[in-house]
């Protein structure tokens, strides 16, 4: 998986290359957005990740020229300004993920994985908490080796949950997922597939945040 | 003077009326003295008849004048004749001339005249101002319109000061429908005259206050990027070391040292924005999403505590700015997982009462002892000093931004011991906003 790095600041440039690298990515960095656009001829990278304070122009400058040429290179951006504006513009330009600085280097990985599991790139294209095992390119679940069948709804309702482990996802987020999929959900929708999966999934994998919404610990963290 | 249309329909109104007195007064003296002068000549003139009939020896008919007029002749100490209401006394005692005396409950105006003939005193006497009352008549004639006449010049002022005052109006108009962030300058070529001195020095003030607000601005968005950005090399690198060596205590020291830094530079940043939080934004927020909201964000750092956090309660609206209430939002439930043990129970509690919204955040902490609820919102103090016993380093600084958005929002904070779990309740009521706005 190759991504470059358009970032400025050389400390955090040079300590991002480390960790990716480290994580076994093909990585490629540029200070200037001029140098970035050439670096995209060059070095066709899959994931950018993009600051959006560059010395010689705006970020979103950037994401501009790539969703332009391509729409298949999937953009994260990082910014120092953390406010709402900030996220809705960069997504509003087409970028697939925000992350504000200062940010956990786990939080990026776990980004950048569930990046490129959508681009289908990924050497693994499952999602494995315990002893469950979510197949994102057969669509299908395993509990302990056993498959069982889930309706769409549910492996849609599933994946959210464990692409992104250890947050919690409200009922509001699950509905907007499932409705940007073009699937019609009724009031109650959530609950229902919610209270299916588990019947099928080992006891408390689901948890309720009281008030809140759902969530799935981490493989970690539940050990 | 709390209006000037008032204080110059007064004063405009007072000085008619007075003008219209004083006129009408000097009117009323000129007319007296015409009639003086009048009164006079006739006196004259009937005392030289007197001293024509006298000198040819003629007998002189009592009532030769009218019933006004009363004469005496003398000659030397003699009465030769005299009108049928003239005393027979002397009825004079000054020198020649003019002369006013009272008589029968009258004035009488009286002319002495030194006839033709050697010794001869000729006494003529009108009753004085038989006309005044006619005179008296006149004025009020003259003054009365002026009376009916005043409230019509008042509406006529008023109209006048009402235009006059047009070019205040407009201005005004102009600087209340700015926005609480329009800096630019007035143009001048829209204001009388009169109005151009306030028009520059609100330019000069509209100036540095952009200039203030530009700079406030950028130092937030500035300080940001200055701090964040090597915050977070430092971090990865941290991140690389560690990697690199496992169980290296000084990078374990140093990955917390990190993120206290962090905190403490959220906090200021926060500090930051709730202190220039003066352009609007302003909108109907819903309590209960935006405490939602904030605890899908939080909710990573309460997982490592193994802590439970729940929210209860139902839909509430408030008036306010939604950075700032998540602000609030996150303070405090980072507070009370901060001083809440593992495993430990946060409880998130929104409502509405009244006409009131409350937000409650309690915990199964060790709650706070009650002589130190007023000390714990203020700046920089932390119970126990820098290092309590709870053993969390913290900048101090998260309450006391929460009570300066309490205050910027009009609410309430209330600290206490929470019933249910134990630890500390922090009660915030804040005016609830009408459902039917927006």
């Amino acid at each position: 998986m190759k991504i470059l790095i358009v970032e400025d600041d050389p400390d955090l440039a040079e300590g991002l290359i480390t960790a990716l690298k480290h994580e076994s990515f093909i990585v490629s960095h540029a200070v200037l957005g001029d140098e970035a656009k050439t670096r995209i001829t060059q070095f066709q990278p899959e994931i950018i990740i993009l600051d959006l304070g560059l010395p010689d122009m705006d970020g979103l400058e950037v994401l501009r020229y790539v969703r332009k040429k391509n729409t298949d290179i999937a953009v994260l951006i990082l910014t120092a300004r953390g406010d709402l504006d900030n996220k809705v513009k960069a997504l509003d330009h087409g970028a697939d993920d925000y992350l504000a600085k200062p940010f956990e280097m786990m939080e990026l990985l776990a980004r950048l994985r569930a990046m490129s599991r959508r681009l289908n790139t990924s050497a693994s294209s499952q999602l494995k908490i315990g002893a469950v095992v979510l197949d994102i390119v057969a669509h299908t679940l395993s509990v302990n080796d056993q498959e069982i069948r889930l309706p769409k709804k549910e492996y849609m309702t599933l994946k959210i949950l464990m692409e992104e482990a250890g947050r919690v996802k409200t009922k509001a987020m699950l509905e907007e997922h499932l409705y940007e999929w073009g699937e019609t959900i009724g009031s109650n929708a959530i609950e229902f597939h919610i209270s299916n999966l588990r019947k099928k999934l080992p006891p408390d994998f689901i948890q309720t945040i009281r008030g809140i919404g759902y969530t799935i610990k981490k493989a970690d963290a539940s050990q | 003077m709390t209006s000037i249309r008032r204080f110059l329909i007064i004063v405009i109104l007072s000085v008619v009326c007075l003008g219209n007195f004083i006129a009408a007064l000097q009117g009323y003296r000129d007319s007296l003295a015409a009639i003086d002068r009048i009164e006079e000549q006739q006196l004259e003139e009937k005392a030289h008849t007197l001293s024509t009939l006298v000198s040819h020896q003629t007998n002189i008919p009592s009532h030769i004048f009218g019933d006004d007029t009363l004469f005496q002749v003398w000659q030397q100490a003699v009465l030769l004749a005299k009108s049928q209401n003239a005393p027979e006394a002397s009825f004079y005692s000054q020198d020649a001339g003019f002369h006013l005396r009272s008589y029968n409950g009258n004035q009488w105006l009286l002319y002495r005249y030194e006839g033709q003939k050697p010794d001869i005193d000729i006494i003529v006497a009108a009753k004085h101002r038989v006309y005044s009352s006619l005179t008296e008549d006149v004025l009020i004639r003259t003054i009365l319109p002026i009376i009916w006449v005043l409230p019509i010049i008042g509406l006529l002022v008023w109209g006048i000061v009402h235009i006059g005052l047009k070019p205040l109006r407009s201005l005004a108009a102009k600087l209340d429908s700015r926005g609480a962030n329009d800096f630019s300058v007035l143009k001048k070529g829209r204001y009388t005259r009169e109005l151009l001195p306030i028009i520059s020095a609100l330019n000069g003030l509209f100036g540095r206050l952009g200039d203030a607000f530009e700079r406030e601005r950028r130092f937030s968005a500035d300080a940001a990027h200055e701090f964040r950005t090597p915050l977070s090399a430092l971090k990865i690198n941290l991140h690389n070391l560690s990697k690199e060596q496992k169980d290296n205590q000084t990078v374990q020291s140093l990955k917390r040292t990190a993120d206290r830094m962090e905190h403490s530079i959220e906090q200021l940043l926060a500090l930051h924005e709730v202190s220039i939080d003066i352009d609007g934004c302003v909108g109907k927020i819903n309590l209960r999403e935006a405490a939602q909201d904030v605890i899908v964000e939080v909710y990573d750092q309460l997982t490592l505590k193994s802590q439970t956090i729940e929210l209860m309660g139902t839909d509430c609206f408030i008036h306010g700015r939604l950075p700032s209430i998540a602000i609030l939002l996150r303070n405090l439930i980072d507070n009370a997982s901060k001083y809440t043990p593992e495993k430990g129970v946060i409880r998130v509690t929104v409502g509405s009462r009244a006409d009131q919204a409350t937000l409650l955040i309690e915990d199964s902490g060790p709650g706070v002892p009650e002589e130190e609820y007023e000390r714990v919102l203020n700046r920089f103090y932390r119970i126990g000093g820098d290092q309590n016993k709870s053993n969390v380093r913290g900048s101090g600084l998260g309450l006391s931004i929460v009570s300066d958005i309490v205050r910027v929002h009009n609410a309430n904070i209330v600290i206490s011991r929470s019933l249910e779990l134990g630890g500390l309740a922090v009660k915030i009521s804040f005016p609830l906003a009408e459902r039917e706005e927006v």
